[in-house]
Parts: C-alpha cells; structure tokens; sequence
C-alpha cells in the first residue's frame, strides 16, 4: 500500500514537472527573437544549386504583430522591403516603386528567394495557442535534450502534419526543428546554433533552413546584432516608412 | 486466258449496268480521294502554320529542357553556335528565344503571364513578328519596350505607351521588377498565347532575369516543308554537349496526338463511303450472276470447272474496278489540285491549338490515290465473293431447265 501510494505520488510530481517543463519550453521557443520589440541587422545566406548570395537587412518588430525588413546589401536590392501587420504582408520594390500585398496564394513562397517561406515571416501562429504540445520521453541517445511534438489545433490553417522541437533541457534553447507533413514526411529541418547573449538575451544567433526535398538548398539567416525591448514608433510599421530610403549605411 | 478474255468481254454485255457500277466506284475513289486530300491538306497546313509562324521546325535547348522546364536549363554563348547553324545548307533561319513567368500589371490592373525574350533582327527574319503587330512599333525599332499580346493588353486595359511592371525571378535569386513602356500589341494567330504572353528584345530580358549571354531555345527553319525530323538529324553534330535538337513531333508532341487522333476518326466516314459502295457493287454483281445462271450451267456442262467460273466473275468485277480507278483518278487529280491551290474558305474561322484557321487547302500526295485504290480494289473483291461462289455452284441441268 505504501509503495502504491509512494508510485502515485512519484508519478504525480514527474508529471507536474514535466508539465512546468513544457511550460517553460512553449515560452521561450514562443518569444525566442521576440520580446515587446526588437531591432536588429541580420545576415541572410542563400544557397542553391544554382546561385548562392548573401544579403543584409535590418529589421524592426513589435509584439507579435508588426514587422518591418528593409534590405541593405546587395546594392541591387537596398532598398526592397517587407511589411507585415498583423496577417499581411507586403513587398515593396524601390527599382520600379511598387507595393505589392502579398496574396494568400503566394504565402507558401519563399522570401526573397530563400527557404523562409512568406508564411513563416507573417508567423501569426504560436506554439502556446496554436498547437497541442506533447513533450516527449528523453532519449538517451541524447542526454540534455528535450524532444516536444507540435500538433496543430483543429480550426489552424497550418500546413505542416507536426513540427518536432528539440531544446536543451537547461537553457531552454532550440537546437533543433523538424518541420513533417501530414504524411510524415520530413519537409524541413532548422538547425539552430552559435548561442550569444545579445541585448541580454541568450539567443542562438544562427538559424539554417534545409529544405529535405531541394538537395543542396539552404538559407542561413545570422543575427549579427540584435536589441530587444527598446521603445519602437508604431508609425515606423506602415506602407509610407516601408517606401522610405534606407538610410543606414552600406 | 481465255478466262480473263472472257471477263474483260463481259464486262461490255450488259454496258448500261458496267456503266453505273463503274460511276460507284469512281464515285466512292473521288469522295475518298477528295476527301483524304482535304484532311492531309488541313494537317500539314497546321503544322506549317505552327512550325513556320511561331514554333520552329526544330528547336535546340538543354537536353532535359522538355521534361522539366527551368529558368537555369539554359544554352550559353549561343552566338557562335547560331552562327555556326545558319551556315549549313538547307538552314534558312535561327532564332534565339528566353523564356520565364512573371507578373504583369498596368495600373491597378494585374495578371500572370509568359515572358518571351525575342532578337529583333532574328525573330523578325524567321517567324516575321512585325506582320503580328496591330498598333505600335515594328520590333527593330522598339528599344527596351515591350510588346503585348493583344488579349493580354485587353486584360490589364493596356495600350501603346503605358507602362507595364514587371515582377519574375532572377536567375541569382533576386526578385527581378522592372518598368517597361508597352511599344506594341500582338496577335499572333494564337489567341490562347496571345492571352498571356509579352514579348521583350532579348538583351533586356537577359539583363532582367540575370542571364547575360544565354537563351533557352533556339527555333529552327529550314527552306523545305516537312524537313523537321530531317533538319534535327542534320543539324545534330554540331551542337554542344548537354544541348539536344528536338523536331516539333517531340515539342508539339501532344498535338501530334491530338491531330493524329482527330485524323483517324476522319477514316470512319471513309469507311461509310466505301460501305455505300460496296452495297452498289454487290447488288450489281448478284444481278449479273442471277441473269446469267443459264449461261454458266452451260459452261459447266462443256466442263468448265467451278474455280474457272468463280476466276471469271472474280475477273470482271476486278478489270471494272481498274477501270474506276482510272477514271475516279482522272477526275480527283484536278479536283485535288484545285483545292490545294484555292482552298476552300471557312464560313466561320476554325480554332485548333489555339491558332485560327480561315481557309482549308487540300494536298496532292501519293496516299490520297493509293488509299482510296486499295480501299475500292478491296472491297469489291469482298462483295463479289458470294455471287461469284453462287456462280460457280450452278448446277448446269437445274439452271438450263429453269430457263
């Protein structure tokens, strides 16, 4: 009886921590370059099999809902934009000065030409509201690494079947995410790396998309620096700042 | 012999009915011959319009380029290489083409389209795009403008001298926009083309999708009418390795099917023709056998035998249809001729693969004797079989007595 009784309550303790666990995971993965706003320059290196190039871009956001990039380099391109306010989102391209909104049909696509895809620069899922979250028994293969599985909530319109998240166990940092489709099938994994503390924030600074279906694909967007929670004008996040020169210097 | 003698003899007893059975059989020879020469007629005139106005008899890409179309499936330092094609004989024209999708709009108006990149000089000598032109600029004046089909500018509202933006993927990831000024609407004869497609000078689209000094086709003609199969076989050993030569049969390859299928269901009214045919033939062969019953008991009784006498109804009915044919032949050859010449006009323009067809002309060729030959010669040695072995089974007592 008194075994029974120290199993259900090793059991109920396990669970609740694992719980806290999952918790904690969610959070952070949810607000991982996020905070009330952030700014910063990033690097982002495409690679195909074709071409490979590398452009830098600065970027502005606030909350979960406003985003602006506006590319600096190559000096082909300084100049085009993105804007996203709330689900929308919009190129902007200075050579001929047009707006474009990006059509739901083209959410898919990749931006810019990389292996980020519109959609997952608009974002407007979150693990904690999105998907039901499973954490998943430790492998011990891996010690130190915590396995989640992401199912999307019935009503989403998430294309992915499920997403797998792998974090360390103690600092909470992705390591990695596996993107599969309803069949399965792994579409896409992001490795994240090179872990540094910027604007007191450990973040991994490096983010590499391989695509599983493109062999000899993949995008590295890098985090060169990064300021979260400095107070950002609402105003910068609309259709006339996206159409401003960039003024920062190449 | 004597058989044959006599068939050939028999054929003059009766020359009313020789007569009308002979206008049947000329008759069913010219209707097919006609109407065979008119359907080949149709077809090469298709693929003449196809090939010789837009296409190309052949055209030379990157080998896997018709299995999977790609920006980067592209043919570089074309230039020597055209130059190289154009000095072989029977090679009367070359024409660079680059090829990609891409957005258009004029205004708030906007559409998804094909982009063709075209050489001025080139296009205009092979395929004459300057006779297309219904408002603008001839080609070799256009600059850096764009041309457009005339259902696409009816779709963006667009005319000569708004601006047209364009939105693609550059060849090194970028996003490739540019402004053009529209300096030209097109029908091509292709109203499914000219519903989508804009046509740029191919240094300025080269320059727009970041392929400096590349095309992805180069469209083929050569002076002789179907040479294509011949023309890529020719013009082989001088392309670069990974390019191929592809006659039209593989580009157009589903509408050679689509013709070819078209043609075949065309032979199931030469099949009714024939069957009317055959019909008269037979009712004028019975006729015959059943009149002269008394004359083959005869011969049997002075010991001709059944296979002679199935030989000389078999015979008669054969020299009758050489003679058809003679005759069928010498009237469909001006009547086929004058076809192939005049042509017949369509009341209403027919419409296929998207290119409009007002006129209908028809072909001398061997096959539009040949078939109609095989097919009379045929079928009346068919129908003749069952009078003929009625014939033969006369008995002579029981035919003599009859009559």
């Amino acid at each position: 009886m008194k075994k029974m009784l120290m199993t259900i309550l090793f059991c109920a303790v396990s669970s609740l921590l694992a719980d806290d666990l999952l918790g904690r995971i969610i959070a952070s993965f949810d607000d991982l370059y996020k905070s009330s706003t952030a700014q910063g320059s990033m690097t982002m290196y495409i690679k195909t099999p074709h071409w490979e190039r590398t452009m830098t871009m600065q970027t502005w956001s606030k909350g979960n809902d406003l985003m602006l990039i506006k590319i600096l380099t190559p000096t082909k391109e300084r100049g085009v934009g993105t804007l996203k306010v709330k689900n929308k989102m919009w190129n902007y391209l200075p050579k001929s000065d047009k707006v474009i909104l990006v059509p739901p049909s083209m959410m898919m696509g990749g931006w810019m030409g990389s292996d980020i895809t519109n959609d997952d620069l608009v974002g407007e899922y979150t693990l904690a509201e999105d998907y039901t979250i499973e954490l998943l028994a430790q492998n011990p293969k891996t010690p130190g690494i915590r396995q989640i599985k992401c199912t999307p909530k019935a009503g989403r319109s998430i294309i992915w079947g499920f997403i797998l998240i792998s974090v360390d166990e103690k600092t909470l940092i992705p390591v990695s995410q596996k993107n599969y489709d309803e069949r399965a099938k792994l579409i896409r994994t992001t490795n994240f790396k090179e872990v540094k503390q910027l604007s007191g924030k450990r973040i991994p600074t490096v983010m590499e998309v391989i695509p599983e279906n493109k062999p000899g694909q993949l995008t590295r967007m890098t985090y060169n620096d990064i300021e979260f929670d400095k107070s950002i004008d609402e105003s910068i996040f609309t259709l006339t700042k996206l159409r401003e020169p960039v003024r920062e210097a190449q | 012999m004597i058989i044959s003698k006599m068939a050939f003899r028999n054929i003059f007893r009766q020359r009313r009915r020789s007569f009308l059975t002979a206008l049947t059989m000329a008759g069913g020879f010219f209707l097919v011959s006609i109407s065979l020469g008119l359907n080949f007629g149709m077809y090469s005139d298709m693929i003449e319009t196809f090939t010789r106005k837009s296409y190309g008899q052949v055209k030379i890409h990157e080998s896997t380029y018709l299995e999977q179309q790609s920006l980067y499936k592209t043919i570089s330092d074309w230039q020597p290489l055209a130059e190289k094609l154009r000095s072989i004989p029977n090679v009367s024209a070359v024409a660079p083409r680059l090829y990609s999708g891409g957005l258009f709009s004029v205004g708030s108006r906007t559409a998804m389209g094909s982009l063709t990149g075209i050489d001025p000089i080139h296009e205009e000598l092979a395929f004459g795009f300057n006779r297309h032109i219904i408002s603008g600029n001839p080609l070799n004046d256009s600059g850096g403008g764009v041309f457009l089909g005339e259902g696409l500018a009816k779709s963006l509202r667009a005319t000569v001298g708004d601006t047209l933006f364009v939105l693609t993927q550059g060849a090194d990831g970028s996003m490739a926009n540019e402004l053009y000024p529209i300096v030209g609407v097109v029908n091509t004869g292709s109203d499914m083309n000219d519903k989508v497609s804009a046509y740029l000078p191919l240094k300025t689209m080269q320059e727009l999708l970041v392929l400096e000094n590349r095309v992805h086709e180069l469209a083929l003609l050569s002076g002789k009418k179907g040479w294509s199969e011949k023309l890529a076989t020719v013009v082989t050993p001088y392309l670069p390795e990974g390019t191929k030569a592809f006659p039209w049969q593989e580009f157009l390859a589903s509408f050679k099917r689509a013709m070819k299928a078209d043609q075949e269901s065309g032979y199931v009214s030469l099949v009714l023709i024939m069957a009317i045919v055959a019909g008269g033939i037979l009712n004028t062969v019975l006729m015959a056998v059943l009149e002269r019953r008394r004359e083959y008991g005869l011969l049997k009784a002075l010991g001709t035998t059944p296979r002679q006498i199935f030989a000389l109804v078999f015979s008669e009915m054969s020299y009758l249809s050489f003679i058809s044919i003679g005759i069928g032949s010498l009237l469909a050859l001006p009547a086929n001729i004058f076809f192939a010449v005049h042509g017949i006009t369509l009341p209403e323009p027919m419409t296929y693969g998207g290119m409009n067809f007002s006129v209908m002309h028809g072909e001398v060729s061997v096959a539009a004797f040949l078939i109609p030959a095989i097919l009379v010669m045929i079928s009346t040695m068919i129908v003749t079989v069952y009078p003929a072995l009625m014939a033969a089974k006369t008995t002579p007592a029981d035919s003599m007595r009859k009559n």
